[in-house]
């Protein structure tokens, strides 16, 4: 009886294994296979974060440009995916050209003294494929005003294969990214103008992200 | 000559709210207008900053029509007040 229940025991533990690895090894249905770098350009389609602060008074809708950053991607382990993304913080308009100066300046983001704001991939949970497309969870470091967070980014992520239509924007297979996420200002010690923050500008702003590379840059 | 000033500060600072209405609705002056521009490949939509005037609120129709309304509203109450004095009688 003992002897069965230990079979029992480990026979469920090893189909729990199969099905966890299965879970967190779940391929994309394309043909590439191996490790892929994928290098965010603007030439494969327009990389830009946009943001929404929503506050009582004043509702500013703004973005963020200058993107770079390279990823590695399996193709057959979504899961693994890492890399670093950075925006510069001069290139963040809202539409208003004194606006834009406040937002840059020392009493806001800084850009003179912290210039980029990243985001470093460190794990990758709740994958899920549709085909060429993935859902998952980002987590990972958040860098700006010089101060890091971990935080968890919601995203999708499409995956096109070199074809005669991808080789007109760039080389190599395509890569899209999608991700929105909310950061409050407060955990990144931007404190505004005096009063400004929960009046003109959200305590909380929510991004959405949109990140295009190629394997082949 | 006061109620006709006071008439035409009070239409001007319509109209230039009616304007503002019209044309933006927003609250600050922007000077980059934000368009949606759709990618044919990934269906995506991004923003595109085109160089565009708008005239907001802030800091242009706002303090420009609050004071005709108070040039407008005090012309009036001056009016009205030197209206209401009570007439001299001549014996």
């Amino acid at each position: 009886m003992n002897t069965m229940m230990k079979k029992l025991l480990a026979t469920t533990l090893l189909l729990a294994g199969i099905a966890v690895n299965q879970a967190t090894t779940q391929p994309l249905v394309v043909n590439a296979i191996g490790q892929k770098k994928v290098t965010l350009s603007d030439k494969v389609g327009k990389n830009q974060f946009t943001w929404v602060s929503d506050a009582p008074l004043e509702k500013i809708n703004g973005t963020a440009e200058g993107i770079s950053g390279t990823l590695t991607l399996d193709p057959k382990n979504v899961a693994g995916i890492r890399g670093t993304i950075s925006a510069q913080v001069a290139t963040m308009k809202t539409g208003n050209g004194t606006r834009d100066g406040h937002l840059r300046s020392d009493q806001w983001l800084d850009a003179a003294k912290y210039p980029t704001i990243s985001f470093t991939v460190t794990s990758v949970k709740d994958v899920s494929i549709t085909g060429a497309s993935a859902t998952g969870t980002a987590i990972g470091n958040f860098t700006m005003h010089g101060i890091t967070k971990s935080v968890a980014v919601p995203f999708t992520l499409k995956y096109i294969e070199e074809s005669a239509k991808t080789r007109e924007r760039a080389p190599g297979d395509l890569v899209m990214l999608t991700a929105q996420f909310s950061i409050s200002l407060k955990d990144f010690n931007v404190a505004g103008s005096r009063g400004t923050i929960g009046s003109k500008v959200g305590e909380t702003i929510v991004v959405k992200a949109q990140l295009f590379g190629a394997t082949g840059l | 000559m006061t109620k006709t000033i006071a008439i035409l500060c009070i239409i001007a600072a319509a109209g230039l709210i009616a304007w503002w209405g019209v044309t933006s609705g927003e609250l600050w002056t922007l000077d980059k207008v934000a368009y949606t521009v759709t990618d044919p490949l990934f269906g995506t939509e991004s923003i595109e900053w085109r160089e565009e005037f708008r005239v907001g609120l802030l800091p242009a129709v706002g303090p420009v029509a609050a004071t005709l309304l108070v040039v407008g509203g005090f012309l009036f109450w001056k009016r009205r007040r030197i209206q209401m004095k009570p007439q001299a009688v001549i014996a």
